[in-house]
């Protein structure tokens, strides 16, 4: 973040200039070249992930290590909430963050939770900036928003150059290293679920989380979008999301839907759910209801 | 040809004085550019609930005036109106700079700009056909070409003294009439396909887009002309002014018919998502950035509009100008920021984000206005050179081919000082297609 | 005399079934005392909720104590801090006074204390039916593999359950 103070004083023409070569030096460095993630082949991708730790390593700590697991075989990954049992502590929120490696400053949160009146599900009419002592708050309940893996996704859709695609477990995923950042996504969104890092990312490396997927929790760049995973590097593995486990009141849930034993599909069976903005038809595959 | 170069610096002292103010800009656009690249896009207004600006306003904005020149196209190549064809080049010119300036927009407005060539196809991923935007930037691009090459041949022609061939000129001609619906068609499209925007949502949105550039271009062209018919040998005919403003009249009716019809539906079933229109003209939860904008554009457009419906007023050469230069500011806030607005407030999960542009923002979007007017200056005045016969090349055999480079008569001299043809008039009459 | 394999065969048998018991003891003793989850017929495993009471068997004390009869005693020294309100029952509503070691549901059955979740079952009967399809109540581990659940007092005091309330994380910035 700078201030408009420290844009006049550094708005020298000499300190201009000075970025031009390391602009330069970047356009010829071989992440320049990087090329789209499914355009490469295994050998092209090993040393992209090296590069990527090297860079992350020498960034934050030697812990890191950058997986791109590959989505397991039939599954389809999809997300309960029950909206009567979400108390809009916004613990989901801050734990995606730790988890997710997203900017402290400016902040970018994955998680969007939003108090509503009772009585109106009109999005409009929510707040996300409420502050109480303690939550619920009488006459509310709470919405917690996040990308809601539509099975017919807008954003991918208008992506100019294909850097956003729904992988074969329905998650919605993004080649930072391929985004332009024209931002087309955030406004095809109907959910807000697409965040975008205007300056580089702030992340302190005590607070970064090793456990990293090229798709998922790598830390971002400077232009480029990003957006909730489902914890990819989690789910791919067989853990819960973070959020999931966050949750103290367990309004979330989680599972496979091509598993008819599994719990969201035994919510689906046995709960009214609905989704939102269904009018659009993106068909999200994030269900609410009011268990 | 490189003698013609310094040639198109040469001027008068306000032309001089014109092109420094233009480089002034585009110096002061880059300074805040390299700003941009340094910092991100965290030196602009823009934030999430609000990821398009100025930049993306503009490039709609001008899409739309490069769009227009088929109005100077269609009259003079398919109607052989006269006084149109006379001036139909400087309307090609003007496309080409405007579409310079909207590719320059959209560069500049990502956010990792050293990522351009993933855009490129065949070089990178162009997502074609499923994304507008990559719609967008080829027909961009297709048509920045045409509007080249059209120019470029009639010029060439011209230059050497001989007539433009019709079977060459004519395709391209269909070929840019047909091209010029489809960019802002396209771009029109980047926007009312987005079903999360339901201001942005709805099928007059393209149409509109249409008449609105049939508005501006026209606004802008019969600006320009005057400017050149009173600074340059070239005589303007009144009666192309006059039919610009004829089709810039009907233009501006329709663009408002479709802005009440739009209204009208929004507001007398008061759904839900009249919350866009009802910020801009009135504001919400007491955010009104918006309302006295919108109401100054409408009432100028409206203004003009009843001007303009009477000949008196309509065919007056001086008050045109008053009235294209309400028509410009209008239809700009109206097209450029109004319409931005209208999608982004309410966001998409009810957030109200007003953006403010930024004197960075304000910086960079006027330095790529600076670059395209310097551009069509410069372009404007190697057109106006030509067509006046001022410099030209040696007649070639008709059996060359048109896209050769002719040589110069005084090619060989010194300086390169080219002829200058006495008949200047009798040259500019001349020009004339089978 | 030639070796023959047929003379150990028996004799393998008998060490093999003795490993295998003596194995299969050890190995339960030791999931007993870490208090490791034990499977079940839900969705999910459950930990034995007898680990986790500070003061079990309630016969500990209870052998000796008789059973109180009236609503007084539910402030008695030893269970001070308990004060009961929920619904309008009192500890004998749920506590079997017979055998103090379990509880009693609402048809009387005595339950004990490791399925406790069919006490509350008797009158939460919605909460319950969704509880053991995994709907109801947080789970852990892991989606695909051993789901972890919990028993209903582990998220809800039973002599006095409340809706829960929390102090939120604060809010996000404003953008801009």
């Amino acid at each position: 973040m700078i201030t408009r103070r420290e844009f006049i004083e550094k708005s020298a023409l000499g300190a201009s200039l000075l970025t031009l070569p390391s602009l330069i030096s970047g356009c010829l460095s071989e992440g320049f070249f990087q090329n789209h993630l499914k355009k490469m082949s295994r050998e092209e991708l090993d040393r992209a992930i090296q590069r990527m730790e090297k860079k992350y390593r020498r960034a934050f700590s030697e812990q890191v290590e950058v997986r791109a697991t590959p989505a397991q075989e039939d599954v389809l990954f999809g997300m309960a909430l029950d909206l009567s049992k979400c108390i809009g502590c916004r613990r989901c929120a801050k734990s995606c963050v730790r988890e997710n490696n997203q900017s402290k400053d400016p902040q970018i949160e994955w998680i969007d939770v939003l108090e509503m009146k009772r009585g109106t599900l009109e999005l409009d009419r929510g707040d996300r900036y409420y502050q109480h002592e303690a939550v619920p708050v009488k006459g509310h309940f709470y919405l917690p928003i996040q990308c809601q893996q539509c099975q017919n996704p807008p954003c991918v859709k208008v992506c100019p150059v294909k850097a956003t695609w729904k992988e074969p477990d329905g998650v919605v995923v993004i080649d930072y290293d391929w985004c332009i950042g024209c931002r087309y996504c955030l406004a095809a969104c109907p959910y807000g679920a697409r965040k975008y890092n205007w300056t580089s990312p702030s992340l302190a490396a005590n607070e970064m989380n090793p456990k990293m997927h090229y798709l998922g929790n790598r830390p971002r760049d400077k232009g480029e979008v990003e957006k909730c995973t489902f914890c990819l590097q989690r789910t791919r593995e067989g853990r819960y999301p973070a959020c999931v486990e966050a949750c103290p009141t367990g309004a979330r849930k989680f599972g496979n839907l091509l598993d008819p034993e599994s719990v969201v599909r035994q919510i689906l069976a046995e709960k009214n759910v609905f989704v939102l903005k269904p009018e659009l038809n993106t068909q999200p595959r994030f269900y609410y209801y009011f268990g | 040809m490189a003698h013609i170069f310094p040639l198109l610096l040469k001027g008068g002292i306000g032309y001089y004085l014109w092109l420094s103010v233009l480089g002034i800009a585009i110096a002061a656009g880059t300074v805040a550019y390299i700003f941009q690249v340094r910092y991100g896009l965290i030196i602009t207004g823009m934030r999430d609930p609000f990821p398009w600006g100025i930049y993306i306003g503009n490039f709609t904005f001008l899409v739309g005036i490069a769009a227009a020149a088929i109005l100077v196209m269609i009259p003079s190549y398919l109607y052989h109106y006269q006084p149109l064809k006379e001036v139909c080049i400087i309307g090609e010119l003007l496309a080409a700079s405007s579409i310079i300036m909207c590719l320059l927009f959209i560069v500049l407005d990502l956010g990792r700009p050293d990522r351009f060539w993933h855009i490129i196809p065949l070089i990178g991923q162009l997502h074609f056909p499923q994304s507008m935007m990559a719609w967008d930037c080829l027909v961009l691009w297709g048509y920045l070409l045409l509007n080249l090459i059209i120019p470029w041949y009639i010029l060439t022609c011209k230059y050497q003294g001989r007539q433009p061939n019709s079977r060459i000129l004519m395709p391209l001609v269909y070929l840019s009439v047909g091209w010029a619906i489809s960019i802002h068609t396209v771009t029109a499209f980047i926007y009312s396909s987005l079903s999360a925007v339901p201001s942005w949502y709805q099928a007059v949105m393209t149409p509109r887009f249409l008449a609105s550039a049939f508005t501006t271009g026209p606004a802008i062209l019969i600006l320009i002309l005057q400017i050149i018919g009173r600074y340059t040998k070239w005589p303007v005919e009144k009666k192309a002014l006059f039919k610009l403003s004829e089709i810039m009249t009907i233009a501006l009716f329709f663009n408002l018919f479709m802005f009440g019809a739009e209204i009208f539906l929004e507001s007398y079933a008061k759904s839900s998502h009249f919350v866009h229109r009802q910020y801009l003209l009135f504001g919400l939860h007491g955010h009104t950035a918006c309302v006295i904008p919108t109401w100054i554009s409408i009432a100028l457009q409206v203004g003009c509009l009843t001007f303009l419906l009477f000949p008196g007023f309509r065919y007056n050469p001086d008050l045109l100008n008053l009235f294209c230069g309400g028509i410009f500011a209008g239809v700009w806030f109206d097209k450029g920021i109004g319409l931005i607005a209208a999608g982004f407030i309410p966001s998409s999960i009810g957030e109200i984000f007003e953006y403010h542009p930024t004197l960075p923002e304000i910086i960079i979007t006027l330095g790529i206005w600076a670059i395209g007017l310097f551009i069509f200056t410069l372009l404007a005045r190697l057109a106006i050179l030509i067509e006046a016969g001022d410099i030209r090349g040696v007649r070639q055999n008709q059996s060359e081919k048109p896209g050769q480079k002719p040589d110069v008569k005084s090619g060989g001299k010194s300086d390169g000082e080219p002829d200058v043809q006495p008949k200047a008039q009798e040259a500019l009459r001349s020009r004339k297609v089978k | 005399m030639v070796f023959e394999w047929r003379f150990i065969r028996p004799c393998f048998w008998v060490i093999a079934v003795l490993f295998l018991v003596l194995f299969g003891i050890s190995s339960n003793l030791f999931a007993q005392s870490s208090g490791s989850f034990i499977q079940s017929s839900l969705p999910f495993q459950l930990p034995a909720r007898e680990d986790a009471l500070e003061a079990y068997p309630c016969t500990g004390c209870h052998q000796d104590l008789p059973a109180q009869s009236t609503e007084d005693g539910a402030t008695s020294q030893e269970h001070n801090q308990i004060s009961v309100q929920h619904g309008g029952l009192w500890c004998l509503d749920c506590h079997e006074p017979e055998d103090r070691d379990t509880l009693r549901a609402i048809d009387h059955r005595r339950v004990g204390f490791s399925d406790m979740e069919q006490l509350c079952g008797g009158c939460h009967a919605s909460e319950y039916r969704d509880w053991s399809k995994g709907i109801h109540g947080k789970l852990l581990g892991s989606w695909n593999g051993v789901r972890l659940g919990l028993r209903c007092v582990e998220c809800h005091d039973a002599h006095r359950p409340e809706p829960m309330t929390l102090k939120p994380e604060p809010p996000p910035h404003h953008p801009g």
